[in-house]
């Protein structure tokens, strides 16, 4: 490649939109949490949430609201649009949502918010119509999950893995 | 919503750093008893920080780590969660189990549980410091051993406490015996209900006992 490629991470919590060529949008070490890439092909604009909550209802602190899947693909979608992305040519892959705990004790549902997290992104994708392409998620392992804009192209880690594309 | 950072004094910061103080010492001496050793603690750092800076205390995301987790349980919610790297957790197995330096090598069963025996106690005592000074009931959880990139195993933590605050108050310290150093980073997290609940607490004991 003959630019230089730009990593630019994407924390818990936060999103970001581009269409700058050089950068890979990374979300690092994803457990719980679900990383969403979005990508419109014909525009080149992508951009990545890392989630850590299903929904803003549940909760008292709304802050940063990109924590929450209800709100942070909404505004992910939006800022895509302000770069020239249409939400109909939009395509998503995500990964995460794991559950990192596995002693006994911590096996209730209520402390599976991975799998609510995969839920709360599928269902609001969907009522956008965006496509779901690819999902590597749930199980025991953490994933890094990074977006390179130039292409679209998605690829995911776990640890002690090799990176693959999904 | 007022973040707790707006609301936090002066006085309120010497009372967490006291208390702080006096959970991590009783760790240490919990953790030397269980060891034989005289495993001895750095003062205490206190942070309060926006949950996605939590991450950036204790080295890369992507970075492996074993972190052992406790639920606290009780008249306070939180986390105590015990975090360091596999070399460092290695070392720490073979303090406990008494080996030479280097005999651990991987984390198996049996080590994972003797790691998991070494969260639940410093974790035990520091909590039984904390329930002395305020008067709560305060519970931990079993312990629980994760192997896995460090912001992964943090998710835990952060996650329950998304949903109702913005920021977490973060307890650092770092074990040191005679011989070796262990550095682990010793993180209690109370949610922010439970944190506003013992300022209150202490708050009024420290002017009454003036």
């Amino acid at each position: 490649m003959a630019e230089q490629q730009v990593v630019v991470p994407v924390g818990i919590g936060e999103l970001r939109a581009s269409r700058d060529p050089a950068e890979v949008l990374v979300a690092y070490g994803l457990g719980s949490c679900v990383g969403v890439c979005l990508y419109d092909p014909q525009a080149r604009v992508g951009g990545l949430a890392h989630v850590m909550l299903p929904r803003s209802a549940e909760a008292a602190s709304l802050n940063p609201p990109g924590k929450f899947a209800d709100l942070a693909v909404p505004m992910l979608i939006e800022e895509m649009g302000r770069l020239g992305a249409l939400p109909r040519r939009m395509v998503g892959k995500i990964a995460g949502g794991a559950q990192m705990l596995v002693a006994p004790g911590f096996s209730g549902n209520g402390f599976n918010v991975g799998e609510r997290n995969i839920e709360a992104v599928r269902a609001v994708l969907e009522s956008y119509r965006v496509p779901l392409l690819r999902a590597e998620t749930g199980g025991h392992r953490g994933r890094t999950l990074s977006l390179h804009v130039a292409t679209g192209r998605v690829m995911v880690r776990a640890i002690g893995e090799r990176e693959t594309e999904l | 919503m007022i973040t707790l950072t707006e609301t936090l004094r002066e006085e309120h910061w010497r009372i967490l750093k006291d208390v702080a103080a006096r959970g991590t010492t009783n760790a240490a001496a919990g953790l030397s008893e269980m060891v034989g050793r005289n495993i001895r603690i750095q003062m205490p750092s206190l942070y309060m920080v926006r949950l996605g800076e939590v991450s950036g205390l204790l080295g890369r995301p992507e970075d492996t780590m074993v972190g052992i987790y406790l639920a606290i349980g009780g008249d306070v919610r939180g986390h105590i969660l015990l975090m360091m790297s596999p070399r460092e957790a290695h070392g720490l197995v073979d303090m406990v189990m008494s080996q030479e330096e280097g005999t651990t090598s991987t984390l198996g069963a049996m080590e994972r549980s003797a790691l998991g025996e070494v969260g639940n106690l410093t974790g035990t005592f520091f909590l039984n410091a904390l329930a002395e000074v305020t008067r709560m009931n305060i519970q931990p959880s079993p312990p629980a051993v994760m192997v896995d990139m460090g912001a992964a195993v943090l998710d835990v933590p952060l996650a329950a406490l998304a949903a109702s605050a913005d920021e977490a108050l973060v307890i650092k310290t770092i074990f040191l015996d005679d011989l070796r150093r262990i550095e682990a980073a010793f993180l209690v997290m109370p949610d922010m209900e439970s944190l506003r609940a013992i300022l209150e607490v202490l708050e009024k004991r420290w002017r009454s006992s003036r």
